[in-house]
């Protein structure tokens, strides 16, 4: 599809977006800095508002550019958004006639929250709107005062990416050493409301075609008879829309700080994997560590155990029609 | 329907299965429902907004959109989905716009204000198409001087004449001909501040001292006294 202009997000500009510009603006100790606070405070506004409309969380208070206190003895502009949990966005009014902006990389005493990265916001004359018009990681700033130019910025796309990556949704996050203590069962119970279920529950709430069609399945039969001695395998169905499989994850208690994992991909249904399908494995910075595709007709996929430690996260991906992700943490 | 409209319902109705394709996957359904707003902000009157009070509303419908989306409860008729998206958004907006004169209650600064205090002054809102981005700085200066800004008076002031010496005692070290109080006069009350370089050529300190000083020592403390102040005179955001 040829959508054009995709990278741009009108933004309406709210009477409470000037109100709150006119409010910090008045409350500087030089006009010039207003007019700075007046488009810095639309720009931090605006990203907010975007994204809320994105249904990602910001918080205004927690941001420096909303405290009084911090902004008038603020040499330097401020214009951060914090996401909470996240990190922060500097969020930076581009004039009309402008054509790129500066971005200095903040020291260590003075950057309290990671920040993300910097994103543009194009201001019109008779600001009434203003337009979201791109985003630089801050992982791209490597001088200490570099200049950007508006041709370098990535599309919102990558924005979007980029807060995703860096927030595992809580609540679909599995714990894995909280299978073994005692406390088990409580958190199964937890873990059937994210469609997480122990390997015997599985079996039992298939459907019975499903049942029928598993049964016909030898090799989950024989994957069944392997488990429950070995480790704890929590199974979670996937819906892939042509077909449904069966994500296992199977952990192997090694000592306190350690366990093992193996994962597997069975069909459900059917007595193969729909293909093409791929199966990866990501650690926390997003690297790929463990993967396999099914080209063609393939019964099951496992993929070489490895073993985790206490702290560390993953990310199961499954890409098929549809790409679906699971986060754990041991 | 014109050919540019169907062509557009056709990427909109796309970009709509888009959203409910990924509905287990947020990532993706993000990403599709922003390519989907923006799609809609090409429909006639749903991107820019000419006034504050229809900007406030449209602000509002696209919340209240994706809402409806996220919920399922938004079930266009297949045979008229353009119809039945600018219906929904439309209606919305006229009803976002009655909630907005209901609630609008006027407090701190309003772009309703008169710009002076007399019957037949006009008001920000009608400067504003004249005092736009090139004007905004006298925009500022008028409300400054309609408004007292006690806070900015009051952490001038005590710059200025740092009533408890606390600027004056807190210096880089080794460094004692230089003080907070100096380097806030010459960083925050003058516009442009003056440079870095400048500073530390007056002051015989080292460039790579001052800025850490200034970031470490003088900063924190100057953000206290400036909290203190707002506490004190009760001002809330």
């Amino acid at each position: 599809m040829n959508i054009t202009n995709l990278n741009q997000f009108i933004i309406p500009l709210s009477q409470e977006a000037h109100r709150y510009a006119m409010e910090f603006a008045t409350q500087q100790l030089t006009p010039q800095k207003g007019k700075r606070v007046y488009l810095n405070t639309l720009a931090v506004y605006a990203v907010h508002t975007y994204l809320n409309y994105l249904q990602i969380e910001t918080s205004l208070e927690q941001s420096d550019s909303w405290q009084l206190h911090k902004q008038i003895v603020s040499d330097v502009d401020l214009s951060d958004l914090v996401l909470p949990g996240i990190g922060k966005l500097e969020c930076r009014p581009i004039l009309p006639e402008e054509t790129a902006f500066n971005v200095s990389l903040k020291t260590p005493e003075e950057a309290t929250e990671k920040i993300v990265g910097y994103v543009a916001v194009q201001v019109d004359d008779n600001l009434s709107n203003v337009d979201v018009i791109g985003f630089l990681p801050a992982t791209d700033v490597t001088s200490e005062s570099q200049q950007i130019e508006i041709s370098q910025l990535q599309p919102l796309d990558s924005l979007i990416d980029y807060i995703f990556a860096l927030v595992p949704p809580k609540q679909n996050l599995v714990t894995l050493s909280q299978l073994f203590p005692k406390k088990a069962d409580v958190y199964l119970q937890t873990l059937a409301e994210l469609g997480w279920q122990a390997w015997e529950q599985f079996i039992d709430n298939l459907t019975p075609n499903s049942k029928l069609a598993f049964r016909r399945n030898d090799m989950l039969q024989s994957a069944i008879k392997n488990k429950t001695q070995a480790g704890i395998p929590l199974v979670k169905e996937l819906n892939l829309g042509s077909q449904k499989v069966a994500l296992i994850v199977e952990s192997i208690l090694q000592d306190e700080e350690k366990i093992g994992i193996t994962i597997e991909l069975h069909p459900i249904g059917s007595k193969y994997l729909p293909h093409p399908l791929q199966i990866i494995v990501l650690d926390e910075s997003g690297n790929v560590f463990n993967e396999d595709e099914v080209k063609d007709y393939t019964n099951f996929i496992r993929l070489s155990p490895f073993v985790g430690e206490i702290g560390d996260k993953f990310c199961v991906k499954v890409v098929g029609d549809i790409t679906l992700a699971e986060y754990f943490d041991i | 329907m014109d050919e540019e409209l169907r062509q557009l319902e056709q990427k909109l109705r796309l970009q709509y299965e888009e959203i409910l394709r990924h509905r287990s996957n947020a990532l993706e359904r993000t990403k599709a429902i922003n390519h989907f707003l923006i799609l809609c902000q090409s429909l006639p009157g749903l991107g820019r907004a000419d006034n504050l009070a229809y900007a406030d509303a449209l602000n509002r419908t696209w919340i209240r959109f994706v809402k409806k989306i996220d919920k399922g409860e938004f079930n266009p008729n297949p045979d008229s989905f353009l119809q039945s998206l600018l219906n929904w958004i439309k209606s919305d907006i006229r009803y976002r716009i009655i909630d907005g004169i209901k609630e609008n209650n006027p407090g701190w600064f309003s772009l309703d204000n008169r710009v002076r205090n007399e019957e037949d002054s006009s008001t920000y809102l009608e400067q504003l198409p004249d005092t736009n981005l090139s004007g905004l700085e006298q925009l500022i200066e008028l409300e400054q001087q309609r408004k007292i800004n006690r806070f900015a008076l009051e952490v001038k002031r005590y710059i200025e004449e740092d009533p408890e010496g606390k600027l004056k005692n807190c210096t880089p070290r080794g460094y004692p001909q230089c003080n907070c109080q100096q380097v806030s006069q010459r960083r925050l009350l003058k516009e442009p501040p003056i440079t870095w370089q400048d500073i530390a050529n007056e002051f015989n300190i080292p460039f790579g001292s001052l800025t850490p000083y200034w970031s470490r020592k003088c900063k924190p403390l100057l953000q206290k006294i400036a909290l203190e102040i707002v506490q004190h005179l009760g001002y809330k955001v």
